[in-house]
């Protein structure tokens, strides 16, 4: 018999109740439950000892039961691997980083922790999750609304800056997945924590009718070799300083060509969301199309100018859509337009990040958005000195 | 404000809670403490003061206004049940080693091994008191958890206490839970720390020291109480550091000081106990809560004209923030605690001295210019705020009387309000000349006396 | 030697009374304003009406000095006032400032 000493996950809020005992409720009201049987079901201490014969399988088997997983197997939050993340900061264990919505447990830098350890995270991307954690808890990010709809929405992470290489991020070859551990585990981290800690159980909670792969894991980090002003730098860091960005995205649209094909394809139903709640937008751009682009004197503001004023939906198109018939309160820019709709508001509400392989050929990636109110929150990302020298 | 909001909602009116972001926890946990743990907030992000009109309008239009119209529309979670193990169920099984991790691990041990409490262990403490298991002695903030006669046994039993302490034990949570003593506060910033003082036959009965050493660790019956003590602040009220505790430095507990009663016997003064109005050759429970202490060595003298002066300049000096507990927020709630020798105590009684009259000769020599008393609690820490000087406070009806017999501010001024607030005990080393003298915190932990009932047996 | 252990905690006795109903809409509605006098609520109460009164048709404020301070030297008094207050100005809803 083996033994486990697992630091339990899951959110217990300021005033000592646990999500759990909410979620099984919520569960039970839906017919959910035989998809996590044992909600609610666990010892009410921070710690629980696992005891069996193969007690990894045991502690995911059990952690499983009880809502604790998206799905997919976890690496069981040890003591020690907890102890080893926690020390990848400077920040107390019990220091709360805010209140996840919508039932509020609180994000301790222990509880967060536990779930990258869960999600499969090193220490030393521990302070990127923090950073990344710290931005979702922002009230720009609407926490209680991604969490709630039933829109099909998922927290995009850019990591702009000189750590992301060193922390082991991946700008390069398959940016978006799968393949590097990094990009992973802390996109997966982040999910983790929003489920564990805020509650968004499937079906019970979160209401998302289909979901995304995003709702896995969606971290990217930017090419530091672009040839335009890394994102960090356009929002006013240090070039030595690194950051997480957080954009609340509908799936990624792949796009081969050039901005008139990303132009085409924002303007279209996919960008409903994005004109009804004044959304900020994403278009990622290989470094062949960057390059091009700089080569002919373009910088990214003249990029993201040209896909404003060119990306425009019809009026008529438009007034086709589902979401215009049963949504009343567009903004006036978008009721007030002549014969086509911007997608965004301004240009600044699109964000340009230069990612993707080194190859010969023009791919972008346009992530539509979704939600009150307009959200690109930014964190500085903060290693020790002694976990990157 | 949130106060006002739970008056709305009890009158049928929904509210909503304009909360700044930095305060969501604290409301939270207000908000619980008002028996309304669904109150909803709308966040107001950031910290106001900062914000410009701009940023602030900004930032209300952005964030605040969804969460208004929230909070008054939306159907807030139905408030489920806590749900947490049974008072004394069997929690765990493994090794002692094992034990004492996992109790380390869930915060339900201050660090040092403990005592496994098994039924077996918690029966024995039990069978010393002829009480019931879960009689309620009261119940503790800030969990408001109760604390029954069960629970005192079991962190009995962990500290490392022997069964015949349960009456002791059970005599210092009703201390604890007294409301006049003022638990709540024992997570405060200044992180005072409490001192037991026991008296009556019971010192000599379960081996407390009372001799030389009385402050020292070394003796089950001081030693373990004292650890008892703050495992119970830990486990049943519920105070964790970097939680609840916000101790800046805080203290590690003290150990139980017994008086010396052959000596006070000796002298014909009176206990601790008795003047916290209980009969003579009681057996009691003090607690108070101190700030700090220290030795006043050498006292040196045959006369009490060569002693106090030196004696009171011990609680002078010692005594400095602490009088916002003489005047101001809290009328004559300081109360000092000197502790002399045996010996020292009786060189003063030769003289023909009380206990109380050494505790006027001390009012007369414990005193410091009005102008540093006002600096102490004005110019050096705002805690009265405005700068009051002692005349505006007795004006005010917030200090009395002779604190301001005339507005130099070079007169001396008393550092209590009334000569009886100095406590004096006697104990330690009955043949060195030293005394003790320990700062308190006022309220914030009063002087809180209850009888140690023995069972019939 | 395997022992088993007590916990050694004490029962939370936290009473939770349920809030008041939500309002189904704020349309129509009479919303009060509870102020504590701090942290720029004189600021902050004018921007929200503005924007409620824009999305809520017929929404009716009433102004924080109707109540009086919900801080002040007076604080028992005004909550011990504030139902029938309510009741008088036909109050549907408050927004109660400024937790800080």
């Amino acid at each position: 018999m083996e033994a486990l000493w697992v630091v339990l996950p899951t959110g217990q809020r300021a005033a000592g109740g646990w999500i759990d005992d909410t979620l099984r409720q919520r569960a039970e009201e839906r017919g959910l439950l035989s998809r996590t049987p044992l909600a609610g079901v666990f010892p009410r201490h921070r710690v629980e000892v696992v005891r069996a014969p193969d007690p990894i399988e045991e502690v995911n088997e059990r952690f499983e039961a009880r809502g604790w997983t998206d799905g997919l197997p976890v690496t069981p939050p040890t003591l020690a691997r907890v102890e080893a993340m926690c020390a990848a900061t400077a920040r107390a264990p019990s220091e709360v980083l805010g209140e996840v919505e919508p039932l509020r447990g609180e994000a301790t830098v222990e509880k967060v922790a536990a779930n990258a350890v869960m999600a499969g995270c090193r220490p030393e991307h521990f302070p990127v999750v923090l950073a990344a954690v710290q931005a979702v808890l922002d009230p720009a990010f609407n926490m209680r609304g991604v969490q709630t709809t039933d829109e099909n929405v998922a927290p995009l992470l850019i990591v702009s800056g000189p750590l992301a290489g060193r922390l082991g991020l991946n700008a390069g070859f398959g940016a978006l997945g799968p393949g590097w551990r990094a990009n992973a585990t802390i996109g997966r981290a982040v999910r983790l924590v929003m489920l564990n800690l805020g509650g968004g159980w499937p079906g019970a909670v979160s209401l998302a009718g289909l979901g995304q792969p995003g709702r896995y894991t969606l971290c990217l980090a930017e090419r530091e070799d672009s040839p335009w002003p890394a994102l960090h730098v356009e929002l006013g860091y240090r070039p030595e300083q690194t950051t997480v960005t957080v954009l609340r995205a509908e799936t990624a649209i792949n796009v081969t060509g050039g901005l008139a094909e990303v132009a085409s394809v924002m303007a279209s139903a996919a960008s409903a969301f994005t004109m009804l709640h004044e959304g900020r937008v994403a278009v990622v751009v290989a470094p062949f199309v960057a390059r091009r682009l700089a080569a002919e004197g373009w910088s990214k503001d003249d990029a993201r100018r040209w896909l404003h004023e060119q990306a425009r939906v019809p009026v008529a198109a438009w007034q086709s859509w589902w979401l215009r018939a049963t949504a009343r309160q567009w903004p006036a820019w978008v009721t007030g337009a002549a014969a086509t709709l911007p997608v965004v508001k301004e240009a600044a509400d699109i964000t340009l990040v230069v990612a993707g392989a080194d190859l010969a050929i023009p791919q972008l990636a346009y992530f539509p958005s979704w939600g009150f109110p307009p959200c690109g929150v930014t964190r500085e990302v903060v290693a020790p000195i002694d976990l990157v020298g | 404000m949130l106060r006002a909001s739970a008056v709305a909602e009890e009158a049928g009116v929904p509210s909503v809670s304009l909360t700044c972001e930095g305060f969501i926890g604290q409301a939270a946990t207000t908000a619980t403490g008002l028996g309304l743990p669904g109150l909803p907030v709308a966040v107001v992000p950031g910290h106001v003061d900062v914000q410009t009109v701009d940023e602030l309008r900004a930032n209300v239009l952005g964030v605040t206004v969804e969460g208004v119209i929230q909070g008054l529309t939306a159907a807030p979670d139905k408030t489920v049940e806590l749900v947490e193990p049974e008072p004394g169920e069997v929690v765990f099984e493994g090794t002692a080693d094992e034990i004492n991790r996992f109790f380390y691990e869930n915060s339900w041990s201050d660090g040092l091994p403990i005592v496994p409490p098994t039924a077996a262990r918690v029966e024995e403490f039990l069978r010393r008191t002829d009480r019931d298991a879960d009689e309620t002695l009261g119940v503790l903030l800030p969990d408001r958890r109760l604390a029954t006669v069960r629970t005192v046994a079991i962190n009995g039993v962990m500290a490392g206490c022997r069964p015949e302490y349960m009456p002791v034990l059970i005599a210092l949570v009703e201390a604890m839970a007294d409301p006049r003593y003022g638990v709540e506060h024992s997570g405060n910033t200044p992180g005072a720390e409490t001192l037991i003082v026991v008296n009556g036959p019971v010192i000599r009965r379960l081996g407390f020291n009372y001799q030389q050493g009385a402050l020292r660790d070394g003796f089950q019956a001081n030693t373990s109480i004292g650890r008892f003590w703050r495992l119970y602040l830990r486990n049943v009220a519920g105070f964790l550091p970097h939680r609840t505790d916000k101790a800046t430095f805080g203290n590690t507990w003290r150990v139980v000081l017994a008086e010396n009663e052959d000596a006070l016997a000796r002298i014909g003064w009176t206990t601790i106990a008795q003047d916290q109005g209980l009969a003579a050759g009681a057996n009691a429970v003090t607690v108070s809560r101190f700030t700090g202490g220290t030795v006043l060595a050498s006292v040196f003298g045959t006369r009490p004209e060569q002693m106090i002066p030196y004696l009171a300049d011990g609680i002078t000096r010692l005594v400095a923030w602490e009088l916002m507990f003489t005047v101001g927020m809290a009328l004559g709630a300081q109360r000092p605690l000197l502790v002399l020798s045996p010996i020292l105590a009786e060189t003063l009684a030769r003289a023909g001295l009380t206990k109380q009259d050494v505790q006027r000769r001390l009012f007369e020599h414990a005193r410091i210019p009005a102008s540093r008393f006002e600096r102490y609690i004005g110019e050096w820490t705002n805690l009265a705020p405005g700068r009051p000087t002692l005349g505006d406070l007795v004006a005010r009806g917030r200090a009395a009387p002779l604190f301001a017999e005339s507005d130099d501010p070079g007169r001396l001024v008393p550092v209590v309000a009334r000569a009886e607030d100095i406590m004096v005990a006697v104990s330690g080393d009955p043949l060195r000349t030293n005394a003790y003298v320990f700062a308190h915190n006022g309220i914030l932990g009063f002087p809180t006396t209850k009888p140690v009932r023995l069972p019939a047996r | 030697m395997l022992e088993r252990v007590l916990w050694p905690r004490g029962r939370r006795t936290v009473t939770a009374r349920p809030v008041a109903p939500r309002l189904d809409t704020l349309a129509g509605k009479t919303i009060g304003q509870l102020w504590d006098d701090l942290f720029r609520g004189d600021e902050i109460f004018p921007v929200l009406e503005g924007a409620l009164a824009q999305r809520f048709p017929g929404v009716k404020f009433v102004d924080y000095r109707t109540f009086g301070s919900t801080h002040g030297a007076e604080e028992h008094e005004v909550l011990r006032g504030l139902p029938a207050r309510m009741r008088e100005h036909g109050v549907d809803a408050v927004i109660s400032g400024m937790a800080c």
